[in-house]
């Protein structure tokens, strides 16, 4: 590895924080009103950060990989919730939907690409399967619950449309194709916006994290597009996979709209 | 033969709507719901094609339950059209050809069956055939969501205000290709804007559920 980590002390985090100073100034002169949220945020912000480094460190120092396994699902369950809430609609019962979904999807590629692509030395290193695994959460998250959002969308406000092909002998997946299609699509979307500006617009934060590190370009741009291929695989099976089960929670066995296990989330 | 002997029907949260409704609608008979607004017309209709709740064992086709025939099977034979369904973003043919594609259909959509449909119902059907169901006026894609209810309704066909968005000229075309179905052995039950006159009536006043207040919204 070319050069090392530059390492920065408690001193040069503090010279940085005169900058939120500033903006504080800057913040009364122009009477903006933000003085109190701009330094209760990057008050916050110190102090989540030290506290997820410190729980990291902690996770990292333990080898055990049941811990690790722990560690991972607990993740996918946060991510499961963010993933629901971040719809604007809620589906009753969807829940262990969107954990089975993300453990599935991202949970086992994590694994795979730790133990096989990158080859972790012992394959269940939590320093490598934790980030790797947020990283995946983190993105697919966002195209998956786009896509739920879609989806149940198109049963709260275009109910008749899907209820009309039901009332002609359409089957559950003939009845939700259309807008199934449209959900995938939607959820998709993002990822295939940010491969396609990748490294145009802003190096991507994995990459750039890698170089200040010390890493060769060219070894952080294989990362880079691992993690990014990767991502596209999760959010195209998650969006699928979420879609299909609140698909059979939407139309029952009767072939029935169940519009009672939607609403609008509030604020959303 | 379709044939409903004390049916209950009530709202999604449980509150009786009707109570004990009795039909009997054979082969060829047409039907007009009637009743005051919001007395549960739709309801029934929806109900009856199983998209309110399950019939169960009260309304039987055939002798045969919506349980027994499978949710899809049923309506294909007990075909339910909504008042009012946005189409597109297809063409008329696709849109009118697309339950033939489901897994339930029996047979093909003959083009020339349902040519003859929207000609029948006052359509061009050379110009719009092609054309984006979702482009037409409401009346033409009300005629076009009508027809396609009865192109696949095999035995009864349920129609929720279908003259909704027509003018006289036009809901009189329903009514005369309506009786040619008829004719043809179709079983027709539905409510109207512009109740055809001399229809036989299914007055859903004599099904009140006990207790339900007479002004409902």
């Amino acid at each position: 590895m070319p050069g090392s980590a530059p390492t920065l002390d408690v001193l040069d985090v503090a010279l940085a924080a005169s900058l939120v100073l500033l903006a504080g100034a800057l913040s009364v002169a122009l009477r903006l009103g933000l003085v109190r949220s701009l330094f209760v945020s990057a008050l916050r912000s110190a102090v989540q950060l030290t506290l997820i480094g410190l729980l990291l460190r902690w996770i990292f120092a333990r080898t055990e990989v049941a811990f690790t396994g722990a560690a991972m699902l607990f993740m996918v369950a946060v991510a499961s919730r963010a993933a629901l809430k971040r719809a604007g609609w809620s589906l009753a019962g969807a829940a262990p939907g969107a954990f089975g979904t993300l453990a599935l999807t991202a949970g086992t590629t994590a694994l795979a690409a730790s133990a096989l692509l990158i080859q972790a030395q012992p394959w269940h290193r939590a320093q490598v399967m934790i980030p790797i695994l947020g990283m995946l959460l983190g993105n697919a998250l966002t195209g998956i619950s786009l896509s739920l959002d879609s989806l149940l969308g198109a049963f709260a406000e275009e109910k008749d449309r899907i209820e009309a092909e039901l009332a002609l002998g359409a089957g559950r997946w003939e009845a939700a194709r259309a807008p199934l299609r449209r959900a995938i699509r939607r959820g998709l979307t993002p990822i295939i916006n940010a491969m396609t500006v990748a490294g145009l617009v802003s190096l991507p934060g994995m990459m750039t994290g890698q170089i200040l590190a010390g890493a060769e370009p060219l070894d952080a741009v294989r990362y880079q597009l691992l993690i990014l291929f990767l991502i596209a695989g999760v959010t195209a099976v998650g969006c699928v996979l979420l879609g299909a089960f609140a698909v059979t929670r939407l139309i029952d066995d009767d072939l029935r709209i169940r519009s009672d296990r939607i609403a609008a989330r509030a604020g959303a | 033969m379709l044939q409903v002997q004390g049916l209950d029907v009530a709202t999604p949260e449980g509150a009786p709507l009707l109570a004990a409704v009795r039909l009997t609608l054979a082969p060829g008979e047409e039907r007009l719901v009637v009743g005051r607004s919001g007395l549960g017309k739709s309801t029934l209709l929806r109900t009856l094609a199983g998209l309110h709740m399950a019939p169960g064992d009260a309304v039987r086709l055939g002798g045969r339950t919506f349980a027994e025939e499978g949710p899809a099977r049923w309506r294909r034979r007990v075909a339910y059209a909504h008042q009012k369904v946005p189409l597109g973003p297809d063409t008329v043919a696709e849109t009118l050809a697309r339950p033939f594609a489901y897994g339930s259909a029996r047979g093909e959509l003959s083009a020339a069956v349902a040519r003859e449909g929207l000609r029948a119902l006052g359509l061009d059907a050379d110009a719009v055939w092609q054309r984006d169901a979702g482009s037409l006026s409401v009346g033409e894609q009300q005629r076009v969501h009508v027809l396609r209810a009865l192109l696949v309704a095999e035995d009864v066909a349920l129609l929720d205000e279908p003259d909704a968005a027509l003018d006289a000229a036009t809901a009189e075309q329903l009514d005369a290709y309506l009786a040619r179905r008829r004719g043809e052995g179709l079983a027709v039950l539905r409510t109207s804007h512009r109740p055809p006159a001399g229809a036989p009536t299914l007055d859903l006043e004599a099904f009140r559920a006990p207790g339900r207040p007479e002004t409902v919204t």
